[in-house]
């Protein structure tokens, strides 16, 4: 426990240097695919439904929260490099989810951004359009559907800003295929299985394994694999793919711990099928 | 006294009339928590230099009114009193109103502030230079100058009123939560 928190407070204090990504994105549009994504890091995927391409929190430096916390392994791809971005949806407004600095490298290629309700005041005056989404909310833009799903987190940036509950999930569903992404959520049944009685069949669920420890603070915010993996049965999605582990060090966790434990779990209850775990860098095509 | 509670009762109440906002139906002015109003209370250290020797001071610091150019334009650019760290960091002027107990003496000092962003919005570094009054058993002008980062929370700043004779310069470690 004292070695993990010195590693804590170590890459808190920016001691800790960034490795380079295991694979780095240099195509990331495929022709060839109906639905692919790419783990770019963190809770950041590139998500691509026949020609939209959809990003998720996107992360695109290698320190966040005004500098003070590094990432472990670096962006695998150049922000040029990215597509143009049908949409780019936060989940929530903790700095390892919305980075500002990252929206200012993909500035002019977004086509219009989704945040949870009350969540604008912490963005900035960029050019593209943005827009929050209530509960359940759905916008419809230019044949894709995008609805902010209810999840189970916390909804400020400063600790203090306790009012705001500017935290949701989302599912993106075009050309009759259904995406599920939680952002940052605990586990709660309830929440999945409405989800998946309003949007199901879900054909993909990208959904956080980590961080776990100390989990008597971290489970009431976030899944642990285990409970991912409750998730996936309750959203009764085809496939999933985990994220939000072994990018930045945030949590007591030993290194690939969230990752080993998946392993184990999907290898324990035969869900190798439907469990598609990525590098950093890497990209499914999902069938 | 009553008037004065009244009067403050008044002004934290303030933040309900700049919630308009024409193009968004969801544009909450954070409110005055009571953990607001206690960080509130914390003031930041300062040293006064000036003859015979340095002093040691507090100072609070309170914003009436501000406006942001920073932040995102379909809300409210206006805040009282309570203000996000990005709605000021990422590009805003106030105006502010700071008590301050320097070598025993209560002075109040009143201006304008204008704050930049330098890095990441203004989240990791901004500039805040700003104008102003020092009332207390002299009257001076005063102008200020600092740096702040970690969302603006920890700041330096410079302050230079050439009419108050016993401390003319001080230097603060300014903290700052909304």
């Amino acid at each position: 426990m004292v070695l993990r928190a010195a590693l804590l407070a170590l890459t808190l204090a920016g001691c800790v240097t960034t490795a380079p990504p295991p694979h780095r994105i240099a195509h990331a549009a495929r022709p060839d695919a109906r639905l692919a994504v790419s783990w770019i890091g963190h809770a950041t995927m590139l998500v691509q439904i026949d020609d939209r391409f959809v990003l998720t929190d996107p992360v695109l430096v290698d320190t966040i929260g005004a500098g003070v916390s590094h990432r472990k392994v670096g962006v695998p791809i150049d922000p040029a490099d990215l597509p143009p971005l049908d949409a780019v949806l936060i989940s929530h407004m903790h700095s390892d989810h919305l980075s500002l600095d990252s929206l200012a490298k993909i500035e002019g290629r977004v086509h219009r951004l989704y945040m949870p309700e009350g969540g604008l005041v912490y963005l900035t005056n960029f050019r593209f359009d943005a827009v929050d989404l209530a509960r359940w909310e759905t916008v419809d833009d230019r044949g894709m559907q995008i609805t902010a799903v209810p999840v189970q987190h916390l909804g400020g940036r400063y600790t203090m800003d306790t009012w705001m509950h500017a935290f949701t999930g989302y599912v993106i569903r075009y050309h009759g295929i259904t995406v599920y992404f939680a952002g940052d959520t605990a586990y709660d049944a309830r929440d999945f299985r409405e989800t998946a009685r309003r949007f199901g069949p879900i054909d993909l669920a990208l959904l956080p394994i980590a961080p776990i420890h100390p989990r008597s603070i971290m489970e009431s915010i976030h899944m642990d694999p285990g409970e991912a993996l409750g998730a996936l049965s309750d959203l009764g999605a085809r496939r999933m793919i985990p994220m939000h582990f072994d990018t930045f060090v945030d949590s007591f966790d030993r290194p690939h711990e969230a990752r080993d434990d998946l392993a184990r779990l999907v290898h324990a209850r035969h869900l190798e099928p439907r469990v598609t775990v990525l590098e950093i860098g890497e990209t499914a095509k999902v069938e | 006294m009553r008037k004065r509670l009244a009067s403050i009762l008044a002004l934290l109440a303030l933040p309900s009339l700049a919630r308009a906002s024409a193009e968004h139906p969801y544009d909450p002015h954070p409110p005055p928590t009571l953990a607001w109003m206690l960080t509130q209370l914390v003031p930041s250290p300062e040293l006064g230099f000036g003859a015979p020797r340095a002093a040691f001071g507090v100072r609070w610091q309170l914003t009436p009114i501000l406006y942001s150019w920073g932040m995102y334009r379909k809300l409210s650019p206006w805040r009282t009193f309570v203000v996000e760290p990005l709605t000021r960091q990422s590009g805003s002027i106030e105006v502010f109103a700071s008590p301050e107990n320097l070598a025993g003496e209560w002075l109040f000092r009143t201006g304008v502030h204008a704050t930049f962003p330098l890095l990441e919005r203004g989240e990791k570094l901004a500039l805040t230079l700003g104008a102003g009054a020092v009332l207390g058993t002299e009257a001076s002008a005063e102008f200020e100058g600092g740096f702040s980062i970690l969302f603006g929370a920890l700041g330096l700043f410079v302050s230079y009123a050439p009419r108050v004779t016993a401390s003319p310069a001080t230097v603060m470690l300014r903290f700052r939560w909304f």
